[in-house]
């Protein structure tokens, strides 16, 4: 069960677990962090867990097709909702982020600019058209199905892989030191930065900080610029903190790194093959969404 | 306790400022020698934790020298990673010290970044862990642990590599009454193992109870800095350094001048020795 520290924190985990992810806690990682410890993937060597979501990430990118992205969605879902501590709400809840995101950069994909209208439906501007095609559309709903795909391989790796066994891997993968540094330290700070962002609204709230709009906007700006000169110095001390402990420019932890199964990697490799051969033979029908 | 040998830690004469501020160290010199449990004592500002940050070679001070076993700290690479092993800093803000996710990893930052072997790496783990009573909470994220769980987990990162000194920052100011006694029993066994401890308050009943010398800082000078009896009848520091007097220092001298034929030189720390002084009476 967690425990709120005495003091530290001013908001309870209870309330964080009702209102969602972005709520965080003193100093906290994020919530994905701490489910993706608990998942039941955790025996399964992160580097098969890689290989795997990259693998199929690739698969679903390059296969061109809205049925694959489709059933990669579906079926990395629902791997995610099986295999990861998290609870389903919340798993649902983070797979709506993105959604937004791919949906607008869809919309300018489905719209194409001409003189003519050409489309199914046109919104006339200015002696031009912006008209959807069937094409556009066809287009646009091929490219979200492949992007969204390829997220939700991306969330499978982060539910069940904790972020210092992926730092491990890039490690070992030869990626440079500075880049694999920066992520963490990033990582870290961004946290940071929302607990003392957290911290400064509770305050201003109990001050009626945002008792009506104009109030709202005056708090509001004043919290930013605070925000920066507050977490500028709380970084310094987390700094100081790290090189007490001899930090020397490279992080480096005890990790408890699962060790490599040839079970999980020929049933990861089995489930990717079942995969490749759908896209086979789909692409070989010529079979797809629409 | 002989002192031919050179202070395990010594700071002389220095003078540290931050940028565009007036100085937070303003000529400061101590020795520390080993087996000592020192209480820093004064007010927000009076540069104790400046102090600490110099100490482990954080702060580089603009004038005067820190000693290390009486060799000068040159601040070169070799010398910062072995002084850093010899002096831990526990932080007051445990959120600040903590960076990984999870206890085990988190503990072993320190030894990590020693270069030691992976098997003796765990093993220093695994000593902290048990030392300070961590097994349960191995595996789990240390953010989201209590205030005083989070404190022994800031300890542990501390004791895992194998200070000589150990430098607390106001230890206890986040604790509830409880952790706040578990932190002072485990100040005794880690004084009993040896290490010395140096440990920032503003709680003088527990320095008076707690050390065996007392420093005072006010505005980035040490004040006084002898037994905690002999700075608490110091009336001129108390006032300069705006501290208060611990409360069994005032019984005890309310009932030394009320009640004649008491033990005038008795000079009770806790409850016990209290009652043991009015004994004397009879």
């Amino acid at each position: 069960m967690e425990q709120t520290g005495a003091g530290t924190h001013v908001h309870s985990h209870g309330a964080k677990g009702r209102r969602g992810h972005h709520h965080t806690h003193g100093g906290g990682m994020l919530a994905i962090d701490r489910y993706a410890q608990q998942s039941r993937l955790s025996t399964v060597s992160p580097f098969v867990k890689l290989a795997f979501s990259v693998a199929v990430l690739l698969l679903c990118v390059a296969a061109d097709s809205a049925a694959i992205g489709l059933i990669v969605s579906v079926g990395m879902l629902w791997a995610c909702l099986v295999c990861s501590g998290a609870p389903a709400r919340y798993v649902f809840s983070l797979m709506t982020i993105p959604v937004l995101f791919i949906v607008l950069s869809c919309l300018a994909i489905v719209f194409d600019v001409g003189r003519a209208p050409l489309g199914f439906f046109d919104i006339p501007l200015f002696g031009i058209y912006l008209s959807a095609t069937a094409q556009s559309l066809r287009d646009a709903l091929l490219l979200f199905f492949r992007a969204y795909g390829a997220v939700v391989c991306l969330y499978f790796l982060s539910l069940n892989t904790p972020m210092q066994e992926i730092l491990e891997v890039l490690r070992v993968l030869r990626i440079p030191r500075l880049v694999i540094e920066l992520m963490y330290l990033i990582y870290r700070y961004i946290f940071l930065l929302l607990d003392v962002q957290n911290r400064m609204t509770i305050a201003a709230q109990s001050r009626l900080g945002y008792a009506d709009r104009h109030n709202a906007w005056y708090t509001f700006t004043h919290i930013s610029g605070n925000l920066l000169a507050s977490s500028f110095r709380r970084s310094g001390a987390c700094f100081d903190a790290m090189e007490a402990r001899c930090y020397d420019g490279t992080l480096r932890f005890l990790t408890r790194q699962a060790p490599f199964r040839w079970r999980h990697a020929i049933v990861c490799a089995l489930c990717f093959l079942l995969l490749a051969a759908v896209t086979f033979v789909l692409k070989w029908k010529g079979v797809d969404l629409f | 306790m002989t002192q031919e040998k050179a202070p395990l830690l010594s700071l002389e004469d220095v003078v540290f400022s931050y940028p565009d501020a007036e100085p937070a160290l303003d000529g400061v010199s101590i020795a520390i020698h080993r087996g000592e449990r020192i209480a820093v004592l004064g007010n927000n500002g009076a540069g104790k934790s400046t102090f600490f940050l110099v100490c482990n070679a954080i702060l580089r001070p603009q004038h005067g020298a820190l000693y290390s076993d009486g060799e000068r700290i040159q601040y070169t690479k070799k010398e910062l990673t072995a002084l850093r092993k010899k002096v831990g800093i526990v932080f007051q803000d445990a959120d600040s010290q903590i960076i990984a996710s999870t206890v085990e990893s988190e503990i072993s930052f320190g030894p990590m970044n020693l270069r030691l072997p992976r098997e003796e790496v765990e093993q220093l783990v695994d000593e902290a862990v048990e030392q300070m009573d961590l097994e349960a909470y191995r595996l789990r994220p240390p953010q989201y642990l209590s205030g005083g769980e989070k404190k022994r987990v800031s300890i542990a990162d501390i004791l895992a590599m194998h200070p000589e000194i150990i430098l607390f920052d106001e230890p206890t100011a986040s604790l509830d009454p409880k952790n706040t006694a578990l932190l002072e029993g485990t100040l005794e066994r880690l004084s009993a193992a040896g290490i010395t401890l140096v440990v920032s308050t503003h709680d003088v009943d527990f320095a008076y109870r707690f050390a065996t010398r007392a420093v005072v800082f006010s505005a980035g000078r040490i004040v006084a800095d002898a037994a905690p009896e002999a700075v608490f009848s110091d009336e001129e520091v108390i006032r300069t350094a705006g501290l208060k007097r611990p409360i069994l220092f005032d019984a005890a001298r309310l009932v030394q001048r009320a009640v004649p034929g008491i033990d005038q030189s008795a000079a009770p720390k806790t409850l016990e020795e209290f009652a043991r002084m009015l004994q004397t009476v009879r």
